[in-house]
């Protein structure tokens, strides 16, 4: 329970028993609920023990209920509501994209192979011991500005001397 | 952001009834705080201590506006489409338009009493209502209680009947399987059926059936017409079958109300209220008897739907004898008591 005499001090957001400071010697004395301000002598397998049981429960660790009014229900409500539109919309708009992607990359393939089997294969041929290629980039939803550097050449063996 | 603006507040299209009435509450949800508080809290002190969840103001404008704008496109895919949809599908676009506005959410959670039912998303909440829990309450009576074999088959129910005895002033509903007195029972019961389905205006028929008659001839049971009722109109905004309706024609009521009036120890007699659809016919065979009545007769011949059920009980008090007395019935029988 909440119990002062008198007028606070400034820094009493401190709680259980506030002796006397440096600066008065003080007679107020605040009493907090469920603070422990009585301290118990204990050896340290009943402390240890104590502390293993209190770890079990959840008695006083669990955060306070929260009370709505009705307004605040039907707010609370049309603001998940809301969310769960837009997360809809998002989800949709993606997998239409991937799926957009992959017909198109699968009708190319269909061309190619159609027009020029011997590419096709060539396209699809395995190469050993290679999993990923060097140029395999992994998609992401910021590429950079630049996403490809055309004008490449590789370095001579010359000019490396 | 757009409170006010937006399709959500213009009610040239739409009904007045699709806002709440109250102006403390209305700016309550139609501003990010509490203008005025939680108004919806009796105690002052409770208003004085309260303070919404963090955050909620800043978040919910914007959730407001972005339902309100999916509102709008199904407005305008209803106005675009209005030839091409059929009812159902109106319907639903019209549930879906209104399901999410915050005003008609919290009348149908908070003032669910005065709802208007000629709404499809006032309907639709009170069949989500009812169908979590009323309608389930009533099937487990009828089944328990046995009525569903013993008088018709089965039952689809369509509709919420909602029961009330008018013997005092008190307006109490009866919940399906309750034990009333002869007392309470003995004038006619006032019926609320409320219909979801967008049906146009029809007639329904009602009956009351009691199928625990003792049949001392055959050593069983016989079914008794207590009440018959036929081309009961019935819409959203009137679904009320009380004395009111009958006085202004009596023609409708086939077979006058005759009150329960159990035997002393004979078992307790079922009552059970069942109330169809005649789809938009006349009833082509409204002949009917009190006593050994068939009611899966009469519903084959009439070909009529049921939609809603109810049940009480009856069992025999001290009072009995009194109602027959007001009733001008004959003395009734005392059977013999039947060890269990």
């Amino acid at each position: 329970m909440f119990k002062s005499y008198g007028s606070a001090l400034p820094q009493s957001l401190s709680r259980g028993l506030v002796g006397a400071t440096k600066q008065t010697p003080t007679p107020f004395i605040q009493f907090v609920r469920g603070k422990r301000t009585k301290k118990y002598d204990l050896s340290p397998a009943a402390q240890k023990l104590i502390t293993q049981l209190s770890v079990l429960s959840a008695s006083r660790k669990q955060p306070k209920m929260l009370k709505l009014c009705p307004e605040d229900i039907v707010k609370h409500n049309t603001v998940q509501e809301a969310y769960k539109l837009i997360t809809r919309k998002r989800k949709k708009a993606e997998n239409e994209k991937l799926k957009q992607q992959y017909e198109s990359m699968k009708l190319a393939c269909e061309d190619l192979a159609k027009v020029s089997p011997e590419l096709f294969e060539a396209a699809n041929k395995r190469e050993i011991s290679k999993r990923f290629s060097l140029e395999l980039r992994v998609p992401t939803n910021y590429p950079p500005n630049v996403p490809w550097y055309y004008d490449y050449t590789p370095e001579s063996p010359e000019d490396k001397k | 952001m757009s409170f006010g603006t937006g399709v959500w507040s213009n009610f040239s299209k739409r009904s007045t009834s699709l806002t709440v009435s109250s102006n403390k509450i209305k700016q309550g949800l139609l501003n990010a705080g509490l203008p005025f508080g939680p108004a919806t809290l009796r105690k002052r002190s409770s208003r004085i201590k309260y303070s919404s969840p963090i955050g909620l103001s800043a978040v919910y404008p914007m959730a407001y506006e972005i339902l309100e704008l999916e509102s709008s496109k199904i407005y305008e895919t209803l106005s675009r489409q209005a030839n091409e949809l059929s009812m159902e599908q109106k319907e639903e676009l019209l549930v879906r338009a209104e399901y999410h506005n915050p005003e008609v959410v919290f009348k149908s959670h908070f003032q669910t009493n005065s709802l208007d039912r000629t709404q499809p998303v006032y309907r639709r909440y009170l069949r989500e209502k009812w169908e979590s829990h009323d309608k389930m309450l009533l099937m487990q009576r009828l089944e328990s209680l046995h009525a569903i074999p013993d008088t018709l088959p089965t039952l689809d129910p369509k509709c919420d009947v909602v029961l009330r005895f008018p013997h005092n002033n008190v307006h109490t509903t009866v919940e399906p399987g309750q034990l009333l007195s002869s007392n309470v029972t003995k004038k006619p019961p006032s019926l609320e059926v409320v219909e979801f389905d967008p049906v146009p205006h029809d007639l329904y028929t009602v009956l009351i059936v009691n199928p625990d008659t003792p049949d001392l001839e055959n050593d069983t049971f016989s079914t008794t017409l207590h009440w018959a009722l036929k081309n009961v109109p019935i819409s959203s905004s009137d679904i009320c079958i009380d004395a009111l309706k009958l006085q202004e024609c009596p023609e409708r009521e086939l077979v006058s109300y005759l009150p329960p009036v159990p035997d002393k120890n004979a078992p307790v007699n079922r009552l059970v209220v069942w109330v169809f659809r005649q789809n938009q016919k006349e009833l082509a065979d409204s002949s009917v008897t009190r006593e050994f009545f068939d009611i899966r007769g009469f519903a084959a011949r009439n070909s009529l739907t049921a939609v809603g059920a109810h049940i009480w009980r009856s069992g025999w008090d001290r009072n009995v004898p009194n109602v027959r007395e007001i009733y001008g019935l004959p003395k009734g029988r005392v059977f013999h008591r039947v060890r269990r």
